[in-house]
């Protein structure tokens, strides 16, 4: 496991900040961590950086337990709301990074060379940071959380600055990332953007994981059908509980949520057998979205 | 460590808190060279006055006396106020340092890459540390050659004295760093500027207290340097000048160079105190930095 943690609580006084998480994450995974804002995600991440201390629980990264500092060696972390030293030049701001991440002498020029193109800043690379604009600074902190090319990246709303074509470079600098075994740690409030990164997410709330799995296994489970069908008789209501649930029902269209895929032929037959006619079937795709507004709103299931 | 302290030291030199000392104390050396220009004058007729007028007024010794003496004081005066702006300058460079760095989020990429807390501070202090040494050096050199060449005073090459005042600065450095892992900039500022000031007045009221043989004033005057040593560091230095320039009236055992002048013995004692008093500072400020949250 590249991220360990168990029961890793912070309390800010009387204030919650996380409760009880216990997390794994895998090698080359990239991880979602998705919330709404105060929900205690930039607090998670900051104790697993070594920000802040832990009031109880524990964790490891890569195998040590935090507050190693041998091991941030291979961390890479783009804070939330970060400044950087903006009477630097760009190029200057990354190698006081690389000499602060060990980043060998010899490598230096090339790597930073390397980021800066990643991060597509090589134009910018001689101007004082002062005079880049939002996106183009959460870029250069991307940029200096890579620098010593890291085994494990966490970004803590990286895109909250960027415009959408910001976004898409995120996602693929991210896909590059995972293509290349890395494992990404990210925080978002974004459903659309943790859906079309990551492969698990965790959805946390006023300091709780209330729901965490991968991506597909959170939507599989529970499926919803539209039915339109005539000549159904009453005794089908009774049926259709036994393997799901009615939401609707006006005569002819019914909605119905059911236990599992698998359960569909079986409500087909169920149809048939009470002599109604199918018209249509169609399965409603059920989104990270609506899972995710139900289980904020629901306050977990 | 060194990455953090010459990243600190070029900001220290581009702080606009640096430009202001750097105005003040320009304008505070040419006021400072006008008035030596002025006083050299006034003393060289002075003499030539007593040396014509056979007889009157004051005898040659006493004349020569009164030379010695008004130049002293204004080497001391030089050297008094440059210590307020060192000191000054200390205080408001650092007061920050750490405080408005977590504020603003300027230390929370920095504290995830692989280096200690303690280097951290280390490196901070020595960053300002040498911009400071280097300032309070100039500074002091300044104060001692407009001395030599306008006044014509016979200034001590003393490298101890340039020693203490530099020490001056960090002693407050290392109090204002600390301050600044706990406490909000404002508060910081406050508390360090307060200190400091109760460390002045402090060897003021000692001096008083031993004039008029009040023992009561004079141990205030120990407390408050017990507790900002400043002060007292620059009187050991007035005491170095006193020593190696062979005053003849503090061989007279008369001593009336006012508060500025209280020249104690550079006491070996108080020079270990104010070394453990910098030491115990950096110490706190490691300790309370490790602890804290970056939050
Ligand atoms: N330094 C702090 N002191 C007190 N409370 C804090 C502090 N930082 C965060 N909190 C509280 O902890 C909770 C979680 O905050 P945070 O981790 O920033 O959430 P998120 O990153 O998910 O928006 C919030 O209720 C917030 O008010
Ligand atoms: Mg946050």
């Amino acid at each position: 496991m590249i991220i360990e943690t168990r029961n890793l609580t912070k309390i800010y006084g009387e204030k919650i900040g996380c409760e009880k998480i216990c997390l794994s994450v895998d090698e080359g995974r990239i991880f979602g961590f998705l919330g709404p804002n105060g929900a205690g995600k930039s607090t998670f991440v900051k104790m697993l950086v070594g920000l802040i201390k832990p009031t109880s629980g524990t964790a490891t990264l890569l195998g040590t337990p935090i507050g190693d500092v041998f091991t941030r060696r291979r961390v890479g972390f783009l804070p939330e709301n970060f400044r950087y030293q903006d009477w630097l030049t760009g190029r200057e701001l990354l190698q006081y990074h690389a000499a602060l991440a060990h980043v060998p002498k010899e490598m230096r020029s090339q790597r930073i060379g390397e980021v800066l193109r990643l991060v597509k800043l090589e134009g910018a690379a001689r101007s004082k940071i002062k005079t880049y604009s939002k996106g183009m600074q959460q870029r250069i902190g991307i940029a200096a959380a890579l620098i010593s090319d890291p085994d494990l990246l966490f970004l803590d709303e990286p895109t909250s600055a960027l415009d959408p074509i910001g976004r898409l470079d995120v996602r693929e600098i991210i896909a590059g990332l995972k293509e290349r075994k890395k494992t990404v740690f990210l925080n978002s409030h974004l459903l659309s953007e943790v859906e079309m990164t990551c492969d698990e997410v965790a959805i946390i709330k006023d300091g709780r994981i209330i729901e965490s799995g991968t991506i597909d296994d959170l939507l599989k489970g529970k499926v919803e059908v539209e039915i339109k069908a005539t000549g159904l008789n009453g005794s089908l209501d009774k049926q259709i509980s036994q393997i799901g649930r009615l939401i609707s029902d006006d005569g002819t269209e019914l909605l119905v949520e059911l236990e599992g895929e698998d359960k569909i032929p079986i409500l087909v037959s169920l149809i048939i057998r009470n002599g109604g006619k199918l018209y249509n079937l169609s399965r409603k795709k059920r989104t990270l979205e609506e899972l995710f507004l139900g289980v904020i709103k629901g306050g977990g299931s | 460590m060194l990455t953090i302290a010459s990243l600190t030291f070029k900001e220290a030199l581009r702080k606009k808190i640096l430009l202001a000392a750097v105005v003040l104390t320009l304008l505070f050396l040419v006021l400072y060279g006008t008035g030596l220009h002025f006083m050299a004058n006034d003393l060289e007729e002075m003499r030539e006055h007593q040396s014509n007028s056979r007889g009157g007024g004051f005898s040659a010794v006493e004349t020569e006396l009164m030379i010695e003496q008004s130049k002293r004081m204004f080497l001391l005066l030089g050297i008094y106020f440059s210590s307020s702006i060192v000191s000054l300058l200390a205080i408001f460079s650092s007061v920050g340092s750490v405080s408005a760095e977590i504020e603003n989020g300027m230390l929370h990429a920095i504290m995830a890459k692989p280096i200690r807390r303690r280097d951290i501070i280390l490196g901070k202090f020595i960053g300002y540390a040498l911009m400071l040494s280097f300032y309070a050096a100039i500074l002091f050199i300044s104060i001692l050659a407009l001395n030599h060449y306008i006044a014509g005073a016979k200034v001590p090459r003393e490298p101890g004295a340039v020693a203490l005042f530099i020490l001056q600065p960090l002693v407050l450095l290392a109090f204002t760093i600390a301050g600044s892992t706990r406490f909000s900039t404002l508060a910081n500022g406050i508390t360090a500027f307060m200190l400091y000031t109760i460390g002045v007045i402090g060897g003021m009221i000692e001096w008083v207290g031993v004039t008029m043989k009040n023992s009561v004033l004079s141990n205030t005057g120990i407390v408050t340097s017990l507790l900002m040593p400043v002060d007292s560091i620059y009187r050991m230095i007035v005491g170095l000048i006193s020593d190696s320039s062979g005053n003849l009236m503090s061989l007279m055992g008369v001593d009336p160079l006012g508060p500025f002048g209280t020249a104690s013995r550079p006491s070996i004692a108080m020079l270990i105190y104010t070394f453990i008093y910098l030491v115990a500072f950096i110490a706190i400020a490691v300790r309370s930095f490790s602890r804290r949250d970056i939050a």
